[in-house]
């Protein structure tokens, strides 16, 4: 399976993403694309990773279910993560005049092409 | 206290024995392996408290504590060389001294060691130590030791929130008859189950001296050279101590006198649980010790005395003021309760709650005192984590971290008189709850 085109085809399709990855829960990146220099995937990997768990942890506590999507917004980004079965994620990297709708459906789409995968 | 050290140094041979039986029987009892790496460092056998910190570490990589206790360790045997400090029985740590560095560490681990020690690097035997006295119900030893953590690191998070567990189990003891719901089974166990299981349970001072000197020799590490102090508490431990649990189980073997029924170790936890029995009743001026860490709506009241309450009767150790967790500025709490309740008259929304310094000031659906505690330690779990990852990928200050579950989400947000936090249920409108969050956000920044 070619992670990569599934992630490059999904930044192409919405506007003002800059990079998408797929993610281990341990933090480690399993394949990534960047459209911007200074955005590194393998670093938010691991930060990412480690929101993701919390964010579980807090879904519990809260008695919202089960966590299926986490999303993040700073000063310059906004990133969303969607979980893949049970130990995976993928993130998608945007900036904050992106599309976040557009964002969300499409990592929907690309979740499902990748859930068949792993 | 020269011989009270003598006596925890005489222990950790001991200890290393049968905590190794233990982390066999146990392997992810990761509290055991902390106790285990503390008596392997202070043995001098380096190699192997390396060894223990990498086994924590391969169960929960993002044991920052322990990173940071490698790294410290790695440090130590790099610069000390084979002239390490060598403990009878040491020679591994000799042979791994002369070797090649050890093997990989974790990524996160693999960095050159800071110049000087963290305060975190002596915080993993200590939370060890400290989670054990809490385990046994030992809540003002407990205090003591988190406190002491604290002196170290005040900005230590899981401190301050294992802390506020430890207050909230005392809380829970004077008033058995309702539990609070985080607690296991047995600690609303009859009376008669209690008093059954606490004679089982006795162990021998020698524990309770080791578990202490742990904790001393590890928050404190000038404690040998102080000399006094420490000895008196070890002088007032009785000839034997009724502990609700077994220290890491496989004591019978040591304990001393006619054989007793130990039960195994709890599993490792991330934060301390009580697991059995409760301690006899505790003091009135020990009661008066407690302090209600938050102010739930339900508690106003009594959350109002504590503090006047706590500063008179308290002993010298436990004197020092409950962690504050950050300056933040006064609020008006009824306005803020007003800012709230329009948030929460939102359609969908369920609760909305905002965590000032030390208070949770929450409308919407009512929230127990436990309920409040945790989500308190949750919403500043979450905002922390939050804010450091964006610090660290230099993507500006964390605004908003939205987590979409299967029945609903949560929303927390930095605010500017502390975090605000809603959780709204199933099948609500994403884009408007946002709009929602902004005009709190805004009309927060108000009133404040």
């Amino acid at each position: 399976m070619d992670f990569k085109a599934v992630l490059r085809d999904t930044i192409g399709s919405v506007d003002g993403a800059v990079g998408a990855g797929l993610i281990g829960l341990d933090g480690i990146v399993i394949d990534q694309v960047s459209g911007k220099a200074d955005f590194d995937m393998a670093i938010a990997g691991a930060e990412y990773a480690t929101i993701v768990k919390s964010a579980r942890k807090a879904s519990e506590e809260f008695g919202i279910g089960t966590t299926n999507e986490v999303m993040i917004s700073t000063e310059k980004t906004t990133m969303l993560m969607m979980t893949v079965g049970k130990d995976y994620f993928v993130a998608l990297a945007m900036n904050l005049d992106g599309n976040l709708g557009r964002g969300r459906l499409e990592l929907k789409k690309a979740i499902s092409k990748i859930e068949k995968e792993l | 206290m020269a011989g009270r050290l003598h006596a925890a140094m005489k222990q950790h041979d001991k200890a290393v024995e049968m905590l190794k039986k233990v982390v066999v029987r146990e392997p992810n009892n990761l509290s055991a392996h902390a106790l285990l790496s503390q008596s392997y460092l202070e043995l001098g056998r380096l190699q192997e408290a390396i060894g223990e910190f990498q086994r924590i570490l391969a169960m929960n990589p993002e044991d920052q504590s322990a990173q940071q206790s490698l790294r410290s360790a790695l440090d130590k045997m790099r610069k000390e060389g084979p002239s390490a400090k060598q403990a009878p029985g040491a020679a591994r740590a000799s042979a791994a001294a002369a070797a090649p560095p050890v093997a990989p560490a974790p990524t996160a681990v693999a960095e050159p060691p800071k110049a000087a020690a963290s305060p975190v690097s002596t915080a993993v035997p200590a939370f060890a130590a400290a989670d054990e006295l809490a385990m046994r119900g030992m809540y003002d030893e407990a205090v003591e030791a988190y406190q002491r953590i604290l002196d170290v690191d005040p900005d230590n998070f899981m401190a301050r929130s294992k802390l506020r567990e430890v207050y909230r189990m005392r809380d829970a003891i004077e008033a058995p008859s309702a539990p609070a719901a985080g607690q296991p089974v047995s600690a609303a166990a009859p009376a008669s189950d209690q008093a059954k299981e606490t004679q089982a349970d006795k162990i021998s001072d020698d524990e309770i001296l080791y578990l202490l000197g742990l904790m001393e020799a590890t928050a404190d590490s000038g404690a040998a050279a102080a000399g006094a102090g420490a000895g008196s508490r070890a002088a007032a431990a009785g000839p034997a101590v009724a502990v609700d649990e077994p220290l890491l189980g496989n004591l019978e073997e040591l304990a001393p006198g006619p054989r007793v029924e130990f039960r195994a170790a709890a599993p490792a936890a991330a934060v301390p649980s009580v697991s059995a029995t409760l301690p006899p009743p505790v003091a009135e001026e020990k009661v008066a010790e407690v302090v209600a860490p938050i102010e739930a709506p339900a508690t106003k009241a009594q959350a109002a005395k504590a503090p006047a309450a706590k500063a008179p009767a308290a002993k010298a150790p436990a004197a020092t003021p409950p962690p504050s967790v950050e300056a933040v500025p006064a609020v008006d709490e009824g306005k803020v309760r007003e800012v709230l309740a329009r948030l929460v008259a939102t359609e969908g929304m369920r609760q909305a709650f905002l965590v000032s310094g030390e208070r949770l000031i929450a409308t919407g659906e009512a929230l127990g005192e436990e309920q409040a505690e945790h989500a308190t330690t949750l919403v500043r779990m979450l905002s922390d984590i939050t804010r450091r990852a964006a610090e660290s990928m230099k993507q500006g200050a964390a605004k908003q971290v939205l987590i979409f579950g299967t029945e609903g989400m949560v929303m927390v947000s930095p605010a500017v008189p502390g975090i605000l936090a809603a959780v709204a249920g199933a099948g609500v409108k994403v884009g408007l709850l946002r709009l929602a969050l902004n005009d709190c956000l805004r009309r927060l920044g108000e009133v404040s």
